[in-house]
């Protein structure tokens, strides 16, 4: 029996790339119709509003997306954005800061501390993890960066969060004319390679 | 073209002023000035220290016969960045590399140009030009250079620091029958697009108005001839994300702030969404270093007529002509 594997972060990223392309495109989408409705509006972005409107659009933008994609989109309250995809569980939440923001539910928790067996025959064969997609915007919602992060742990008590690993989503014009490999174990050294070396970029907007 | 010509000519192509010539060459800015005029001969000595001072051989200065090569849209430039000297260095080097082509290409079959000449508003001229050149009127136009190179124009890329200039273009030689584009080097590849078909505008029509509305209707019409809107309408689609912008981009080898433009021109976003997409890419450092990367497209001609002509009977110096060389490699290779 051996401790189970958690998924590389580059191979999980190129895994989930369809699903993560149509996240950034909605959710810069969303952030667009913010800052069109506030300027509609004659009034300044409002905090707390906002990121339910993004939350809004960027869910109507997926589902046009859903043809395209085989995303399941879960049903959830609050406008919250969680979707299926390839057996991992996406959860997208807006962060302050860049990091997992503390579990106020026990849903949540849950989420974060995964649920892997504790040992397995066969490390490989265990359930994909649950994963966070973290969005962050400026006051002024005129652009927005994105993270992909596999929660290790998360106590509503403390408000204390824990991961795996974190790391940039590139915006998806960063990685056009890039012939993405469908399944992350069949690309080739150059190609991990040359995607780690746009994920790990010094991004402007971080 | 008199000898003081000759040296004015090189002067402007190095970017020097008549003092900074006249101290390189420890003699008085009055005597420059004079030669340059036409009012003084220059004298053998003045001749053999100018040569030494620019690089030129003393043969280059003294050429007669002169190159119908007027300012073209260069006249039109009043953009404030562009200093005069820099609008004069390209001037030159223009004018010397197609005098050293006119010179020793007589032998060498010379594409006639082929270049219709419209008056009729910008938009319908590119619908003109793409049905003139035999292209779909509402498809991505692959390989630019190409069709301006088979309509007999020829390109001449200025390996010379332009920070402030693109391209102009002028129609040249005693006839006023070759049309030449000169083209800054490494721009990407879809601001070259760009500045090719605005150029195209200024050989194909009559510069009539004010030089604002002239570079305004060129740059409606450079709009039309690469995206033309039976086509690009079908594409840009709502919502408009940077997303889609960097794919038609990559697709059409437009940048993507030309098609922000055009959605909004043809009323696909409001002013609003216009300027929030503008906004995003402002943030993410876009609007001065886009995503996606279109390559350049590499003049042939000029490199292709070179190489039948033999350059070390000419009257320039063997590292500008390597320059020249030069130019076409870097531009074949760039890619960003």
């Amino acid at each position: 029996m051996k401790l189970p594997l958690i998924p590389n972060g580059v191979k999980t990223f190129i895994n989930l790339w369809p699903a993560l392309r149509a996240v950034y495109e909605g959710i810069e989408h969303g952030a667009g119709r913010v800052v069109e409705f506030f300027e509609t509006e004659k009034d300044y972005v409002e905090p707390f509003l906002a990121p339910d409107l993004v939350r809004y659009h960027a869910r109507r933008f997926i589902q046009v997306r859903l043809g395209q994609i085989d995303v399941t989109m879960e049903k959830v309250p609050n406008i919250s954005l969680r979707m299926r995809f390839k057996d991992h569980q996406l959860w997208i939440m807006k962060t302050p800061d860049g990091d997992l923001p503390a579990p106020r539910s026990l849903i949540k928790e849950d989420f974060y501390s995964q649920n892997l067996p504790l040992l397995v025959t066969d490390p490989t064969q265990i359930p994909s993890p649950n994963l966070a997609v973290l969005w962050q915007a400026p006051r002024s919602y005129n652009m927005v960066s994105l993270k992909l992060v596999c929660p290790r742990s998360g106590d509503m008590t403390t408000a204390f969060t824990d991961h795996y690993w974190k790391q940039r989503i590139p915006h998806p014009a960063e990685l056009m004319g890039f012939n993405m490999p469908e399944d992350a174990d069949a690309a080739t050294q150059e190609e991990l390679s040359a995607i780690e070396k746009i994920i790990f970029r010094k991004a402007q907007d971080e | 073209m008199n000898n003081g010509e000759r040296i004015k000519q090189v002067r402007e192509l190095l970017g020097w002023t008549q003092t900074e010539l006249a101290t390189k060459l420890n003699k008085d800015q009055s005597l420059i000035a004079q030669t340059e005029g036409g009012r003084k001969e220059p004298s053998d000595d003045l001749i053999k220290a100018v040569a030494f001072a620019t690089g030129f051989p003393p043969g280059f200065f003294r050429q007669d016969g002169e190159p119908d090569f007027p300012f073209g849209s260069l006249a039109l430039r009043a953009h404030a960045s562009l200093t005069r000297r820099e609008k004069l260095q390209a001037y030159r080097y223009a004018q010397i590399v197609f005098e050293f082509l006119d010179k020793t290409t007589r032998d060498v079959t010379h594409i006639r140009a082929d270049l219709p000449k419209v008056d009729v508003e910008p938009a319908e001229a590119a619908k003109i030009l793409r049905s003139h050149f035999g292209l779909s009127p509402d498809r991505p136009i692959r390989h630019l250079v190409n069709v301006l190179e088979k309509a007999g124009i020829l390109l001449i890329i200025l390996p010379i620091k332009l920070t402030n200039l693109d391209a102009f273009s002028l129609w040249a030689g005693s006839n006023k029958d070759t049309p030449v584009i000169g083209l800054a080097a490494e721009r990407p590849g879809d601001r070259i697009r760009f500045s090719l078909s605005h150029e195209l505008w200024h050989l194909i029509s009559a510069p009539v108005g004010k030089p604002l509305e002239i570079e305004r209707n060129a740059d409606i019409f450079a709009a039309e001839f690469l995206t033309p809107q039976m086509g690009i309408r079908q594409e840009i689609t709502y919502p408009v994300t940077l997303t889609l912008l960097a794919e038609l981009k990559a697709r059409w080898g437009i940048s993507m702030q030309s098609l922000i433009r055009r959605a909004v021109e043809l009323g696909i976003v409001t002013q609003r969404q216009y300027f929030t997409l503008m906004q995003q890419m402002s943030v993410r450092g876009w609007r001065i270093k886009e995503p996606v990367v279109v390559p350049a497209e590499t003049p042939m001609a000029v490199p292709r007529i070179l190489d039948k002509t033999s350059i070390s009977t000419s009257h320039l110096p063997s590292q500008f002509t390597r320059n020249i060389f030069a130019a076409y490699k870097r531009a074949s290779s760039l890619t960003t």
